[in-house]
């Protein structure tokens, strides 16, 4: 692994304006960066594969353990949350896509930081912005890439033996409108889900309707929404107004409700409990007594519910604080977590490895940068090759 | 396999570009047929529509007659700048360039006919009768000549927008996002 700085293409605004990516640049700082890059070994990059996909099914495994031992409370799940998610979880309701966010320094293995498994984004960066990049810069390496193959051959596994006039072969899309980053993830995996065969309608989350007559959630032309893919956190959904609704609707989410346990960040303490000392996992747990113990290097307290690095506080070994982002998040409680080997980026900047899963397998590789140790919402993407 | 092809990408590019034409032409053609009696009139969703409901070639002409001066009216539609404004009122897709139906009409949008209607009905007698485009608002108020017909009745069931009902409320989602810029991780 190494990262090397190089020339940004003369016109790089255009080049990534010309394959649709319109949130290069926010508030004049570039989001997108191609004045550096990583290259990684071929044994690094298939280590990054098999370690994802083992994560993954660990994951799983973590899951059906969290519901089955009642362990739902423990990550602030109850109520209606905790019915949608044992039903979907009963139901087997298919899920589309996530990202582990993986810290690897070069040395010994990676090591999961969490798993943005509900509503990851950075995909469209991922999958397209970086892959013209490679072509145009060095079309004789490879790059831990093959989203988009992955994404259309998910969504036809989503089609599989539904009939031609199911309602469920149409697919809803919502997010915030507008909204230039989430809609750009959104559209891409729209053009995905239409190449498998789906017929789509994107519509802002605030114009979803509710028809009490019917009990069935509807679009803007009252169409019954049968599946709707959301970029919308599950636990903001089931504590607003129409969460309630959510059970007699018969809507099928995407992801699924049970997507809710993976994004939060209890589900460290539950791998680390079932996965003691596991090679690609970090020390975790709710006492901070009993995880300092174990990481000398130092602690990390993040929020069970915290979102691009929001309410993340650094600890250094001697009880010092390294770095701490606030935010809106913390009520429902924390996760404390030992200090993971970051990349080192630049003077004080860090990396982080962002690996895709599709379904059930790894498919790509993005990584974000940060100024600092946490990484943000004023992160950067910088592209990788290997080989 | 790590490659993927630009082949793949562009296919899928084309394909959302494609589909939302289909999408639209899905929309207006699964207007069903309607006819019916509200108080005002007669609203037919077409020509076609109206001519399927004619009892005799004298209803058929009154049909063409009807559409016709519906579609002069066209001239008196509500007039926007901007198709985003006219959507605001009429919903995603339910405008078109005004150009495209008025003739010399130069720029700017109106909401797209979603029927016409004739005013009296058959028989009403030609002194009395109204023919107008109708307009669906995306709340699901319909108007005809300038004034709004509540409910209108249409046999076959409605365009889509006009079976708004009081039983759809909207709103129940997104209010914790309004306090933030993104919702990705």
């Amino acid at each position: 692994m190494q990262r090397f700085d190089c020339a940004p293409r003369q016109d790089w605004q255009a080049a990534v304006e010309a394959v649709g990516f319109d949130f290069h640049t926010f508030d004049a700082a570039p989001y997108w960066r191609e004045d550096a890059f990583w290259q990684f070994t071929p044994a690094e990059i298939d280590g990054f594969e098999r370690v994802s996909n083992e994560l993954h099914q660990m994951c799983l495994a973590a899951v059906e353990a969290v519901i089955a031992d009642r362990k739902l409370p423990l990550f602030g799940i109850t109520g209606l949350a905790a019915e949608l998610v044992q039903e979907s979880w009963a139901r087997k309701d298919p899920h589309l896509y996530g990202r582990l966010d993986l810290a690897y320094d070069g040395s010994g293995p990676p090591k999961l930081l969490e798993y943005n498994a509900d509503t990851p984004t950075s995909l469209f960066e991922a999958a397209i912005v970086q892959w013209y990049w490679k072509e145009a810069m060095f079309p004789g390496k490879d790059q831990f890439n093959s989203l988009e193959e992955g994404l259309i051959d998910r969504f036809q596994h989503l089609l599989r033996g539904i009939p031609s006039q199911d309602p469920r072969r149409h697919l809803h899309m919502s997010c915030i409108l507008p909204n230039l980053e989430d809609e750009g993830n959104l559209k891409y995996l729209e053009a995905c889900a239409i190449d498998a065969g789906f017929t789509t309608t994107r519509l802002d989350i605030a114009d979803i309707g509710w028809d009490s007559q019917t009990e069935r959630f509807v679009d803007l032309d009252e169409q019954v929404i049968a599946r709707m893919f959301k970029l919308y956190p599950w636990e903001w959904m089931v504590r607003e107004e129409f969460g309630r609704n959510i059970p007699a609707s018969l809507t099928q989410f995407i992801e699924p409700a049970w997507k809710m346990i993976l994004s939060n960040k209890a589900i460290l303490a539950q791998l680390w409990e079932m996965y003691p000392y596991h090679d690609s996992l970090l020390p975790a747990g709710f006492d901070q007594a009993g995880i300092t113990r174990l990481a000398p290097q130092g602690v990390v307290r993040k929020a069970l519910l915290g979102r691009e690095g929001a309410n993340v506080t650094i600890y250094n070994g001697d009880g010092s604080i390294a770095e701490s982002k606030d935010g809106d998040y913390g009520a429902e409680g924390f996760l404390w977590q030992a200090r993971a080997r970051l990349a080192k980026a630049g003077q004080t900047g860090t990396a982080v490895l962002g690996v895709w899963l599709i379904g059930d397998q790894a498919r790509g590789l993005g990584i974000r940068e940060a100024d600092g140790l946490i990484t943000t919402d004023d992160c950067h993407f910088v592209p990788h090759i290997f080989g | 396999m790590r490659r993927q092809t630009s082949a793949v990408l562009l296919l899928a590019a084309a394909t959302l570009l494609a589909g939302c034409d289909d999408d639209k032409k899905t929309s207006q053609n699964q207007q069903p047929a309607g006819q019916g009696s509200a108080q005002q009139g007669k609203i037919y969703k077409d020509l076609d529509a109206c001519i399927a409901d004619a009892p005799d070639m004298d209803h058929v002409k009154e049909c063409r007659e009807g559409y016709h001066q519906a579609m002069e009216k066209m001239a008196d539609a509500p007039r926007f700048e901007q198709q985003a404004r006219c959507e605001d009122v009429y919903g995603p897709g339910n405008c078109v360039p005004r150009g495209s139906v008025v003739e010399g009409g130069g720029s700017g949008f109106v909401p797209f006919m979603m029927g016409y209607m004739m005013g009296g009905g058959f028989g009403g007698g030609y002194g009395r009768t109204i023919y107008a485009p109708v307009f669906i608002d995306r709340t699901g108020s319909t108007y005809a000549g300038g004034t709004v017909i509540n409910r209108p009745s249409w046999t076959g069931g409605a365009p889509a927008a006009a079976r708004a009902s009081s039983s759809v409320s909207r709103g129940g989602f997104g209010s914790t996002a309004s306090a933030r810029p993104t919702v990705g991780g």
